[in-house]
């Protein structure tokens, strides 16, 4: 009596038709039931695209598999192409899909510590192979993330399809929104550099005007009193990769529910006023999952991610500015483009209005309850002139507000900074750091309108910009209305071979009563301002970060 | 249905042909990255030690009346750090000295009379300034080791330890050098109150107001070898200070001297730490302490 029985059933296959056959025949097999119901030879004719046999295999893994039981058998012939959905929908998953599995990748060299989270970011960059891939396209697919989902609302708006029965589908939309914004601002923090907490503490800063809250909400926030500290950045970086995307998941789940239960809906002008017919999809009508949406949809992933590839080597890099340092704010400290219509709105008044009751109350709020109170019954353009004014001006409106939230626009600064800001700005690298070393290493004291006598073609290119810049500083609306411009300005630009590789550059800028002779960039000086530049030769800012 | 195959077969090619390039070109970049970004260390530590060290250390790291010079070829080329009995990198020595300061003025310059400590910097010290930033000064220091690059080091003294035996014939001592040794191999730490706090020495006091019967150093060898309690093997007062230096568990002076096993508080590492001409040099030192 043996102890256990050990059968192997593949051997007694083998034996009885043979190694290949039977090893065909189990590969054959497992196929059919990875995918639930499709054999290899299924799978062929799915991408060859012949017509489905009778009885239908391909119906089998929505009935049968998980991942194909989320998706519809069959689509209406009108609602599977370009128009009227634009795939935005599911460009959306896309991106949330793309944007986790990059992001897995990062927190694998990611501490969420002031002290080291920015060492994480050199050694991203300069340490881990393929390391400013995974972190540009995390970025640059955050970015289109943002545009995908705002335009997939924005189509939902003008072809009417928050309309009953799918208010609630629009409903679980605008979270959907909330949260990818929230994930791309909650990411902006992560890097620890100056772009990062400037950017998000002007967001911050904003909740702290909530009335009565204010302090408390600031306070989790930021984890200290009007300033980031571990505790915030620890808080910032749970919200990211686990509060957020938590709820995006359950959120996308009763999303997409909804979307199948009520069937994709069709085009407004393909059926009558009033009806939805978007469940009933007659037979000649239906165009199945597989073969059409199924290779359609690989096509997609196969383009968009070469595209996102092919974009981050060679075109985007994601930038990295200068350690965080909560006691330097940068000039023209910006929020994140999707959130600039908020900085400009805060140039409008009130911060508690137009800082938190608008943002945060009255337009999620109208988004919230629009299918609820606009219940007319059409979705046909013809019949929504109101409504699809009342949508294009919104969209130019934010466009204006996003302008407004620009530093071009009602943001007081002294000319003499802004002019040399122009060539070393705080924000970004700018001309000198991006010009070549070896043209500027021409010691000596160079002043910008005489900028053609300057040595060097670079040298003459950045005093040229240097002498515009003076041109506009002495005179332009802004510094008149401010009572700020530099009357007799006069720009130097001195550049001193400071240590081996290494220049140092002072820009000088004085004006009407500034000092005359002597000793220059004196503590105190009036009407004279100094700025330092040091400029290593190999530092190579062309590099993108 | 074909097109589609084609054009997504196609694109996954390009994926994977850029992902080889950037396979290939990794490497590099990463080392150029590294390159650029050590750069920029440089360029940042300029404008901190611009802003903060400039004051004492001067601008161009000369050095000024509060503070030495970090522009110097005895920084880079070990002669300031054998003076100052360091065993770490040029690198090491100014990260530490930066990120934790020193509490007081260093001995080494103890001559020169730089009336300011250096401060603490590093903020895990509790000083201003974020790690990235101390070894962004770092940078900018060590990018004038290169100017004095192919320097040749000063002679750094290799000792002959001088051993325990104090019957050797020791060479002719130069008391000035003595005095210097006394406070750079730490003799004063113990036995001077160099600091004036007026706090008990560890040591016995080599000056005579410490002393409880007023007497020096030099005066009490004079008299010690010869007394009847006395354990050691000396046979002049010279004998007796180089036992006290290299051998002091033979004869402990009364007082509270002892470690709780009854050995010397005396370090007892002088034997082997110092050579004869050191020790020769101390002995000068302290007979003409009266």
């Amino acid at each position: 009596m043996a102890v256990f029985k050990f059968h192997v059933p593949i051997l007694d296959d083998i034996k009885s038709k043979g190694l290949i056959p039977a090893l065909l025949y189990k590969t054959n097999e497992a196929v059919e039931r990875i995918t639930a119901g499709l054999d290899i030879e299924d799978i062929r004719s799915v991408l060859r695209g012949d017509p489905a046999p009778r009885p239908n295999p391909r119906v089998r893994p929505h009935a049968d598999g998980f991942w194909f039981h989320m998706r519809p058998t069959y689509y209406h012939n009108l609602t599977h192409g370009l128009y009227p959905s634009f795939r935005l929908g599911w460009l959306s998953v896309y991106f949330f899909v793309f944007e986790i599995l990059t992001g897995l990748v990062l927190m694998v060299f990611y501490t969420p510590s002031p002290l080291v989270a920015y060492e994480n970011m050199l050694n991203i960059l300069g340490d881990v192979p393929f390391g400013r891939l995974m972190r540009d396209t995390h970025k640059l697919g955050a970015e289109v993330m943002v545009i995908v989902v705002l335009l997939h609302m924005l189509r939902t708006l003008i072809t009417g399809n928050y309309k009953k029965p799918r208010q609630f589908t629009w409903v679980t939309g605008v979270i959907l929104l909330l949260v990818t914004l929230f994930l791309a601002f909650s990411g902006y923090l992560l890097p620890w550099d100056q772009l990062s907490l400037w950017a998000v503490t002007i967001g911050a800063s904003m909740a702290g005007a909530v009335p009565l809250a204010g302090d408390t909400i600031d306070l989790i926030m930021r984890g200290a009193p009007g300033a980031f500290n571990e505790d915030g950045l620890l808080r910032w970086y749970l919200a990211h990769v686990l509060l957020l995307p938590l709820v995006g998941i359950v959120f996308f789940g009763v999303h997409y529910y909804k979307v199948v239960i009520h069937g994709h809906s069709l085009p407004p002008e393909a059926e009558p006023v009033g009806e939805d017919t978007a469940k009933r999809v007659p037979t000649d009508q239906r165009t199945y999952f597989m073969p059409d949406v199924l290779t359609k949809e690989l096509l997609y992933v196969s383009l968009v991610t070469m595209l996102l590839v092919v974009a981050t080597v060679f075109f985007y890099h994601a930038p990295l500015e200068p350690h965080a340092d909560l006691l330097l704010t940068p000039l023209h400290t910006t929020a994140p483009w999707y959130f600039l219509w908020l900085q400009g709105m805060l140039k409008l008044g009130d911060k508690v209005l137009w800082g938190v009751i608008v943002p945060t109350n009255i337009i999620p709020g109208i988004l919230f309850v629009l299918p609820y109170f606009e219940v007319g019954p059409s979705r046909r353009y013809g019949d929504r002139r109101v409504g699809l004014t009342i949508i294009m001006l919104s969209v130019a409106a934010m466009a204006v507000l996003s302008y407004m939230g620009t530093p071009h626009y009602a943001v007081s600064s002294s000319p003499d900074q802004e002019v040399v800001a122009a060539l070393v700005p705080q924000t970004h690298p700018g001309p000198l750091r991006d010009a070549n070393w070896d043209e500027l290493n021409h010691p000596g004291a160079y002043e910008a309108a005489l900028w053609n006598t300057a040595p060097s073609p670079t040298l003459k290119e950045l005093l040229k910009i240097y002498n515009e810049e003076m041109i506009r500083a002495a005179d332009n609306a802004k510094c008149r209305a401010a009572k700020n411009c530099l009357v007799d300005g006069r720009g130097y630009f001195i550049v001193e071979k400071w240590q081996a590789d290494l220049l140092r550059i002072t820009f000088r800028v004085i004006w009407a009563g500034g000092p005359q002779g002597g000793a220059i960039c004196q503590l105190g000086a009036k009407n004279e301002f100094c700025q330092n530049v040091y400029l290593h030769r190999h530092s190579d800012y062309g590099q993108g970060e | 249905m074909t097109w589609r195959v084609i054009v997504g077969t196609l694109s996954l090619m390009v994926t994977m042909i850029v992902l080889g390039f950037v396979a290939v070109t990794e490497q590099d970049r990463m080392a150029s990255f590294t390159r650029a970004y050590e750069s920029r260390k440089v360029e940042v530590g300029g404008a901190i030690f611009e802003n903060n060290c400039a004051r004492c250390h001067g601008l161009d790291g000369k050095g000024s009346g509060l503070a030495p010079a970090l522009n110097a070829q005895d920084l880079f080329d070990g002669s300031r750090l054998a003076a100052a009995g360091w065993a770490g990198t040029t690198e090491d020595y100014v990260r530490g000295t930066i990120a934790s300061g020193r509490p007081r003025p260093s001995a080494f310059y103890a001559d020169l009379g730089y009336p300011e400590r250096m401060p603490t910097w590093g903020a895990q010290f509790g000083g201003p300034l974020r790690t990235d930033q101390v070894e962004a000064l770092v940078a900018y220091i060590m990018n004038w080791a290169s100017d004095y690059a192919g320097a040749t080091p000063q002679a750094v003294p290799t000792v002959v330890p001088v051993g325990a035996d104090i019957t050797v014939a020791l060479p002719a001592g130069d008391a000035a050098n003595g005095e210097t040794l006394a406070k750079s191999v730490g003799c004063a730490a113990c036995h001077i109150d160099l600091a004036g706090t007026g706090a008990p020495l560890i040591g016995p006091a080599w000056l005579p107001a410490a002393d409880p019967d007023g007497k020096s150093i030099g005066a009490r060898a004079e008299e010690r070898y010869q007394e009847a309690g006395y354990a050691g093997k000396a046979t002049s007062p010279e004998q007796y200070l180089f036992e006290s230096i290299v051998d002091p568990n033979v004869h402990i002076v009364e007082g509270d001297y002892k470690n709780p096993d009854g050995t010397s508080k005396m370090p007892k590492i002088y034997s082997t730490s110092l050579d004869q001409q050191m020790v020769a040099d101390l002995i000068a030192y302290l007979q003409t302490i009266k």
